[in-house]
């Protein structure tokens, strides 16, 4: 069974206030279009890294909940960051994998093992607080509020379908003045 | 091996005053990988707030952390070995692209008595590859240029939002007695 990410992505958007979103590649042009907001990050260069972006904000940041959106391709790519995570243990981080089974971004080719890894099995063998795996969107709607509440590091695998080929927006793409806006928005949150 | 850049006299370590300078320069959080050229900055790091030190598990973890946490309003520094600058190379894009302002202190191996060739092809590399992906490189020789190359590397870093790094030659940190 498996979700529509835009359809899990709005059910999240209901529990989100003003928290820190980091997105990461396809997720954040779902993620930006369903919750507009100066504190979204997106992420679609320096692949892999947004697991420990997301780590870095939550230690600057600790007074402020942070979440990431994940790519399975991305996570794979610096799995590491579990352990690092869990070692450091910042109770506002939610970290979520959108796992769709393909590198989406580029080409949809399937990521190694896509019909079996458990990404919440690696998190829990890290040492992540919690983990939880959905793939039903009604029970993802019910559970996800209470999810968010919980101390982190908290790891979400959402099993989603792979989407058509992405619009990306490279006028929006992170950068110098993207960064800023952000930092700007972010130091005046409170 | 003994140290011949030690005094024995608290203060006169030039690692104490580097580290010192950390501070001074309002660095509050530390990403490093283990490596015993960089042992006395990581027991330091990990002393008194253990909430300043994120061991990581590769060094480009530290890229997007660094970058992050002074997001967040934290001073951060990232402290490899040069073999790792190799593994960092394509997330120091996040680096330039975003004008993150940056600190990389790396301890030089594959130069001055290396006896591990495994050690050679990034000791050779490292610098110019620093400076190839837009880094200025400070290269410390004696215990003195690190001291001021690090005070003045972290001003450069945050006033200008430039990626800075510091390279501690082998030749002053010493050769590991392999």
């Amino acid at each position: 069974m498996s979700m529509r990410r835009d359809q899990a992505l709005r059910a999240l958007a209901e529990h989100v206030a003003d928290d820190i979103v980091v997105a990461i590649y396809t997720t954040a042009f779902d993620w930006i279009a369903i919750r507009e907001s100066p504190l979204n990050y997106i992420m679609t260069g320096a692949m892999g890294l947004g697991s420990s972006h997301a780590l870095g904000l939550a230690l600057g940041r600790p007074d402020k909940r942070v979440l990431v959106l994940d790519g399975d391709g991305s996570l794979l790519m610096n799995l590491g960051s579990l352990v690092t995570i869990a070692e450091a243990a910042p109770r506002n981080l939610i970290h979520f994998v959108l796992q769709n089974g393909t590198y989406e971004a580029n080409g949809a080719h399937p990521t190694p093992g896509s019909d079996r890894v458990d990404f919440a099995g690696f998190a829990r063998a890290a040492g992540y607080r919690s983990c939880h795996v959905f793939d039903d969107l009604a029970t993802f709607a019910a559970r996800i509020g209470s999810v968010l509440q919980e101390p982190g590091p908290v790891f979400v695998t959402m099993k989603i379908e792979p989407g058509p080929p992405p619009k990306l927006d490279y006028q929006y793409m992170h950068s110098a003045p993207v960064r800023e806006a952000f930092r700007a928005a972010l130091n005046g949150s409170h | 091996m003994p140290d011949p850049t030690r005094t024995g006299q608290p203060g006169d370590d030039w690692r104490e005053q580097v580290f010192a300078a950390f501070e001074q320069g309002g660095v509050e959080l530390f990403c490093y990988l283990p490596d015993a050229g960089l042992d006395s900055f990581i027991s330091r790091a990990n002393a008194g707030n253990q909430d300043r030190a994120v061991v990581l598990t590769t060094e480009e973890e530290g890229v997007g952390i660094c970058c992050g946490a002074w997001l967040g309003g934290k001073r951060a520094v990232l402290m490899i070995q040069s073999s790792g600058v190799g593994n960092c190379i394509n997330t120091f894009s996040l680096v330039t692209n975003c004008r993150f302002p940056f600190f990389l202190l790396v301890s030089m191996r594959g130069e001055f008595g290396e006896g591990n060739p495994w050690q050679i092809p990034m000791g050779r590399t490292t610098q110019a590859m620093l400076e190839l992906a837009g880094f200025q490189v400070f290269r410390a020789s004696h215990p003195q240029d690190a001291v001021v190359m690090v005070t003045e590397g972290l001003k450069m870093a945050w006033r200008s939002d430039a990626p800075v790094a510091v390279l501690l030659s082998q030749r002053l940190i010493g050769a590991k007695d392999m």
